[in-house]
């Protein structure tokens, strides 16, 4: 497979054979410098074009990773609204069994936001609209020897506006018992 | 021949700036994501911390009442240990909710109050004779309210 001069013939990326240039052997020097440039062009422009073809694959590799990572981004940035929201809810709850457990039936004003709808198998569904959050009291009272109890739960609910929006975010059961002798009956 | 070969290069190089570019900004967007989702849930721990706790005192202490000392709204808790009257008293001085537990009468010095969380403002006031309203604020500047019944009796 060696040539005369006992060295492996030299191919190209395409598998096509070139002679060693040898200035000493050639006749004419001009040629053998000719046949040197033309060797070095080809060989830069394959490594240039082989170059590009590797920087291309890195940078579809990179575009995949960048889509992933920005998508887990925002599902990061999502979860963390959804447990700020839950966290209101519980606080709104919260606040609002202490206060009707202290007032009552008059907690829920009107002045305040608060409209009243009854319920078909009794009771009264007392609600409120914030921004994010929709609160509802559901509220049924019993009548019992001594006194009135009023139970029933506070429930609130994701608006339309917000990330968890119909998705019931919180609910805190709440109970007020009036004896008579406070008026209760 | 050779303005093409730079041409070439100069394209190469500007690819390779971009991905450089473009991987730099998908750092510094996931360092601000990252640290602003750590701040916040941060703040509204410390938010929701200072309230629970406060509500907690007042539903376990027998005498809750709100009282002003040194220009300072202080929730003054009192009970009855051994003989003695003792006080803790809530209140929120230099961006700091602070607890202080004393015996009854010793005068109030602000500066001893142990340190439970930083808040941005705090308040604490009575719209009823036994409703406690709490108030703290993050540090956006969001009020969060929390309305506390007194122990009956």
């Amino acid at each position: 497979m060696t040539n005369a001069r006992g060295r492996l013939p030299l191919v190209n990326a395409f598998g096509q054979r070139f002679q060693p240039f040898d200035n000493k052997q050639s006749g004419n020097s001009g040629v053998g410098r000719e046949s040197k440039r033309k060797l070095v062009t080809i060989m830069k422009r394959h490594s240039s074009a082989v170059f590009l073809m590797e920087l291309t694959l890195v940078i579809l590799f990179f575009s995949l990773s960048a889509v992933v990572t920005l998508r887990l981004f925002v599902t990061a940035h999502q979860q963390e609204q959804q447990s700020a929201l839950r966290s209101d809810a519980l606080e709104l709850a919260e606040d609002a069994a202490e206060q009707f457990h202290a007032q009552g039936a008059a907690f829920f004003d009107s002045a305040d936001g608060w409209s009243s709808t009854p319920l078909e198998q009794g009771g009264t569904v007392y609600s409120w609209d914030g921004s994010d959050l929709l609160l509802e009291v559901f509220l049924q009272q019993e009548d019992t020897g001594a006194g009135a109890l009023e139970s029933g739960e506070v429930r609130i609910t994701g608006s339309e506006k917000s990330v968890s929006r119909g998705q019931v975010l919180c609910s805190l059961p709440v109970g007020r018992y009036i004896p008579k002798e406070a008026g209760g009956i | 021949m050779k303005r093409k070969y730079s041409m070439d290069a100069l394209f190469a190089l500007i690819l390779y700036g971009m991905f450089t570019l473009v991987s730099l900004l998908l750092v510094l967007i996931g360092a601000q994501i990252y640290r602003g989702i750590v701040q916040r849930t941060e703040d509204r721990s410390n938010v929701r911390a200072s309230l629970s706790y406060v509500a907690n005192k007042v539903r376990s202490s027998p005498e809750a009442s709100l009282e002003n000392r040194e220009g300072t709204a202080v929730l003054v808790l009192s009970e009855q240990q051994e003989g003695q009257r003792i006080e803790t008293l809530i209140y929120c001085y230099e961006g700091k909710l602070r607890e202080l537990y004393q015996l009854e009468g010793k005068a109030f010095i602000p500066e001893n109050g142990e340190e439970l969380a930083a808040v941005s403002g705090f308040s604490i006031a009575q719209p009823a004779e036994d409703l406690l309203m709490v108030t703290s604020k993050d540090a956006g500047g969001r009020e969060h309210t929390l309305h506390i019944q007194k122990r009956a009796g």
